[in-house]
This record gives C-alpha cells, sequence and structure tokens, in this order.
C-alpha cells in the first residue's frame, strides 16, 4: 500500500517491501499503472526506476534532502506536463561531423586533452542529432517544451526521442506528427503517450 | 531463473508491453551506491529490449497512434 513520506520540502510515495519486486509482467503493469495514477493526481511528478528499493526510510529522506535543489529543478520542469514518445526506424543518415571548438593552447597547437576533449564533445553532440526527425521538428517546436535523445546502435531502430509537452496536448501533437512527412522511406516514426515524464527522471544518484 | 523469466516476457510482450519496459526500467530516478537492491538483470532485459522493439516492428504494421 503506498504512502506519503516528507523528504524535507518534498514527497516521496513509497510502499514497504520485503525485496526487490519480481521481474514479472504483473508486477511491471502494476508499477505503470501506479505511477500513472499518481502523475494523473500531482502537478509534478518524478517517477522513480522500478527495482528501486531503499533499505529504510531515513536513507531515502536523507538522499532526497541533499538532492533537493536538483529535484526540484527537475520538478519544475515537468510540471504541468506529460511525455511522448518517439521510435525512429530505418536505415540511420550519416551524423555530420561537428565543428568542436576548442582553444589552442600557447603556440597554437592542441594538447592530447584537449584533443580528446573535442573528440568527446563532438561525438556527444552527434549523439542529439536525429537527422530523421528534421522533416517534422519545426512543427513540432511550439509544443515541445524539452527534448532527451537516446541513440541505438540496433538498426532499424535509431533512436529514441522523448518530448516533454503541455498536459493536454497530445492530441495536437499526435495531429502535427501524422500531418507532416517523416523524411525519405524508409524512415518511420512510431509515437506513444502520453506518459508521465520518466525520461526527464534520469538522474543518478552516486 | 531471473533471465528466463525476463527472456520470456520479452519473446511474449506486444508492442505496448514492450513500451511500459523500456519507460520503468530504462528511465526515471535511479538510486545507485550501497542502496541499490534492484534487480540483476536490468541491463540483460534492456539490450535485449533494443532487439525486441526492433523485431516488433518489422512484424507488425505500423498502426495510427490513438
Amino acid at each position: 500500500m503506498l504512502r506519503v513520506l516528507p523528504c524535507g520540502s518534498l514527497v516521496a510515495a513509497v510502499s514497504d517491501v520485503s525485496g526487490a519486486p519480481p521481474l514479472q509482467e504483473w508486477s511491471i503493469r502494476e508499477h505503470e499503472q501506479t505511477v500513472r495514477r499518481l502523475a494523473e493526481s500531482v502537478d509534478a511528478i518524478l517517477p522513480a526506476r522500478f527495482g528501486s528499493v531503499i533499505p529504510d526510510e531515513h536513507v531515502l529522506v536523507q538522499l532526497v534532502e541533499s538532492r533537493e535543489a536538483e529535484l526540484r529543478q527537475a520538478l519544475e520542469l515537468v510540471e504541468g506536463r506529460e511525455q511522448m514518445t518517439l521510435r525512429v526506424y530505418g536505415e540511420a543518415s550519416p551524423v555530420p561531423e561537428l565543428p568542436v571548438e576548442i582553444e589552442a593552447e600557447e603556440g597554437g597547437v592542441l594538447g592530447p586533452g584537449a584533443r580528446y576533449l573535442a573528440r568527446k564533445m563532438g561525438a556527444r553532440a552527434r549523439e542529439q542529432l536525429v537527422t530523421e526527425l528534421e522533416s517534422v521538428r519545426p512543427q513540432l517546436a511550439p509544443l515541445v517544451r524539452a527534448e532527451r535523445i537516446q541513440r541505438h546502435s540496433t538498426p532499424p531502430l535509431i533512436a529514441s526521442v522523448y518530448h516533454l509537452i503541455e498536459r493536454g496536448q497530445s492530441t495536437r501533437y499526435l495531429e502535427v506528427l501524422n500531418g507532416n512527412a517523416h523524411g525519405d522511406p524508409p524512415v518511420r516514426i512510431i509515437a506513444s503517450g502520453p506518459w508521465p515524464p520518466y525520461a526527464f527522471a534520469r538522474w543518478e544518484w552516486l | 531463473m531471473p533471465g528466463q523469466e525476463a527472456q520470456q516476457i520479452i519473446e511474449r510482450a506486444d508492442a505496448s508491453l514492450l513500451e511500459i519496459i523500456d519507460h520503468v526500467l530504462n528511465q526515471g530516478v535511479v538510486v545507485t551506491g550501497d542502496v541499490m537492491l534492484g534487480m540483476a538483470n536490468v541491463d540483460l532485459i534492456y539490450l535485449g529490449l533494443s532487439v525486441v522493439l526492433c523485431a516488433a516492428d518489422r512484424v507488425k504494421q505500423p498502426k495510427a497512434p490513438e
């Protein structure tokens, strides 16, 4: 049974368990339904990942309080909003090399550390590109408040794109998506949602 | 065995269940370190998910999102 646990100025919805939940379809569906019901009853929610278990309340309260600023920022982002998920299928378009400006060290030559940083920044920027979405992105832009992208190395699944939109706008979002070209075949975009903002709660607590 | 259970879930899952699995297992707030008592096969499931999401696309006609 769910109960509310005050954690400083925030609250967590928790239930007492004897261990990690069983990895079965019913428990996965139950978790999803619970998160969905909670999301419908509050303005802002950060879903926890399925299977997250804490030894006791005190530990959870300490963790939440130690990350309160970051959690508040995340809650402000998702307040009054929900998530749409796009799965992009096709043959991946070549992702362009992105120029990354790194100041050269004195003498005009980049050291090994700077070169490594440039490569890493370029790779990260490329990770955020889904060129297959470019034909529809301008039309979706007015509806999208935030975006997260996960590229995949398992074709034909090219990327997963998560869009944060205002609650109640999912029908409009899908109308816009379906009314615009999705790039040259065989690119296909399959949408699902709305979901609670799972992709905007991806915080790793060390 | 947990690995077999996970594989069975993936093999039986329809597209909607795969979406649920991906959202609740791959995303959300994660508590790591000593206090994490999660499932040992989460990574295994996720790796399987990417493959199965692709496989589901191959065998099913895409339907208009509701």
